[in-house]
């Protein structure tokens, strides 16, 4: 199946066409005022008739990004059911040839180089849904149906449920250890953001930008945390961490400043909607990020990754979800209490990100579950998969590689 | 006291203005969006879209019933506001009447 992009082009300019009706609603109540009306009950007026103004530019904004999120959506529908028709079709040319010469290597290449692209671009195309709905949720997420029959006086948009927040204090920075494996996810879905800090936290170089990215505000009480939009600074000032989110040694941390201006940034009303490491590495580091993937027939450019890590470059892999249950279960290597390397029986999480350690020459991989210490999965502390799990485990690698 | 003072016709054209955009919110229906699977090829996405045309049509309701509200509201008080010139009117003349009975005017 591979969509009509025709009809979901039409449905975002509904969208646009709603939006730009709106949009002029809100330019004519903008200009309703009774100029000469004094007194309380004016007062009231015009403080509805503003809150009316502001929530009918919520409501056109969120038209207009609902439209071009699917616009963005139907082109890559487009490209990428171009792409599955173009692999079916090799397909059954090259199943026509292997009827006529079952011998033709040729026509046997052909089919699984077309199967295969077809079963990557499928995978991806799934990815690209995901995040549309993802962005497209996250646009009525503080919606309830306390917003039905809403009334003069307009109550407005409920506020976004409050979190439950800690404290942070202000020697967080002059304390902070900076060590990757002092950082526990906590029980926020933000694995690709916290596996993203972790990934800053292993050369110095990051533990300087992370550390140039905060600054305490003493009048105010909070820091000012510098994150990038499409690499332009932009900055949040922070004041409490998200209550159950990420941690270092238990306690609120750097990664616990991060997620909470990460929170803001993203608008969000909590982070547990999921994401992408490429997203959360070019956000914290300003850099374009890329993504390395199990090529067909070339498998993972694993000289690429590797040079990546030895320049200082983040790198963060994502996990594939298992057919079966929600982990695989995979003999890894794991250091011991001891300092040795010991064969370990592990679980490796789907749907999960992990930040990449290093990566061996033979291809097999050390990574760092954002889970933390002690966690129910690995048990903590950098593990290394081999290659052959690697490629059966991960389906795609985010770096900031190639930026220096 | 504060000081009080209000055109009535500023009133019922502001009222007359939400009304209008009440109208111009209605045109604004997200109606026959596309929706389903093979649209998409997404059964998440396409359950999605349909939830989230949902929400925003749910707000448009809302907003049409606030502008109409504003609008009524605003007549509401200019009638109030009338009805309370009237009745002064009257009881202002009524002892304008007793005063030029009592000094003979």
């Amino acid at each position: 199946m591979t969509g009509d992009p025709s009809s979901v082009l039409l449905a975002a300019q509904l969208h646009r066409s709603a939006g730009n009706l709106t949009s002029e609603a809100g330019v004519t109540a903008s200009s309703l005022q009774v100029e000469t009306w004094t007194g309380l009950a004016s007062l009231a007026f015009r403080h509805t008739r503003t809150r009316f103004v502001s929530m009918l530019t919520d409501q056109t904004n969120d038209l207009r990004s609902a439209a071009d999120l699917i616009t963005d959506y139907a082109v890559v529908l487009r490209e990428r059911g171009a792409v599955l028709e173009t692999a079916r079709a090799e397909v059954q040319a090259g199943w026509a040839k292997l009827r006529t010469n079952p011998l033709d290597p040729r026509a046997l290449f052909d089919v699984l180089a077309a199967q295969s692209t077809f079963r990557i671009t499928q995978a991806k195309l799934r990815s690209d849904g995901d995040y549309t709905a993802d962005a497209l949720y996250a646009l009525i997420a503080s919606d309830t149906p306390r917003t039905w029959g809403l009334t003069w006086p307009p109550e407005g948009w409920p506020e976004p449920g409050s979190l439950q927040t800690v404290e942070l204090d202000e020697d967080i920075l002059e304390n902070a250890s900076f060590d990757q494996e002092n950082v526990s996810q906590g029980g926020i879905g933000d694995c690709y953001a916290i596996a993203s800090i972790m990934a800053l936290m292993q050369t110095n170089e990051g533990d300087q930008q992370l550390r140039d990215n905060l600054r305490w505000d003493a009048a105010r009480s909070g820091y000012w945390v510098t994150l990038y939009d499409d690499g332009e600074p932009v900055r949040y000032f922070v004041d409490k961490g998200q209550l159950g989110g990420a941690t270092e040694n238990g306690q609120p941390g750097i990664a616990t400043i991060y997620e909470a201006a990460l929170s803001q940034h993203l608008g969000f009303t909590d982070l547990d909607d999921g994401g992408y490491p490429e997203d959360a590495l070019a956000v914290l580091t300003g850099s374009s990020t890329k993504t390395y993937d199990d090529r067909p027939w070339l498998g993972w450019d694993v000289g690429g990754m590797r040079s990546d890590v030895a320049d200082g470059a983040q790198l963060v892999a994502s996990t594939r979800k298992p057919d079966n249950g929600d982990t695989w279960s995979i003999e890894a290597t794991q250091r011991s209490t001891g300092g040795a390397n010991e064969t370990v029986t592990l679980d490796v999480v789907g749907a999960h990100a992990y930040t990449i350690v290093k990566v061996e020459q033979d291809g097999s991989v050390w990574l760092l579950n954002p889970w933390g210490s002690e966690n129910s999965a690995d048990g903590g502390g950098p593990f290394r998969v081999s290659a052959k799990d690697f490629n059966t485990i991960f389906h795609t690698v985010a770096s900031t590689g190639g930026n220096s | 006291m504060d000081t009080f003072e209000v055109d009535y016709a500023d009133m019922q054209d502001t009222a007359t203005g939400f009304r209008d955009v009440a109208t111009e919110l209605r045109q604004a229906a997200l109606v026959s969006v596309p929706v389903g699977q093979g649209v998409y090829a997404h059964a998440r996405l396409a359950s999605c879209v349909g939830e989230v045309v949902q929400a925003l049509e749910d707000r448009r309701a809302a907003l049409i019933a606030s502008a109409e509200g504003l609008a009524e509201n605003l007549d509401t008080c200019r009638t109030v506001y009338v009805t309370s010139d009237t009745v002064g009117e009257a009881v202002i003349g009524e002892l304008t009447k007793i005063w030029d009975m009592v000094t003979g005017r």
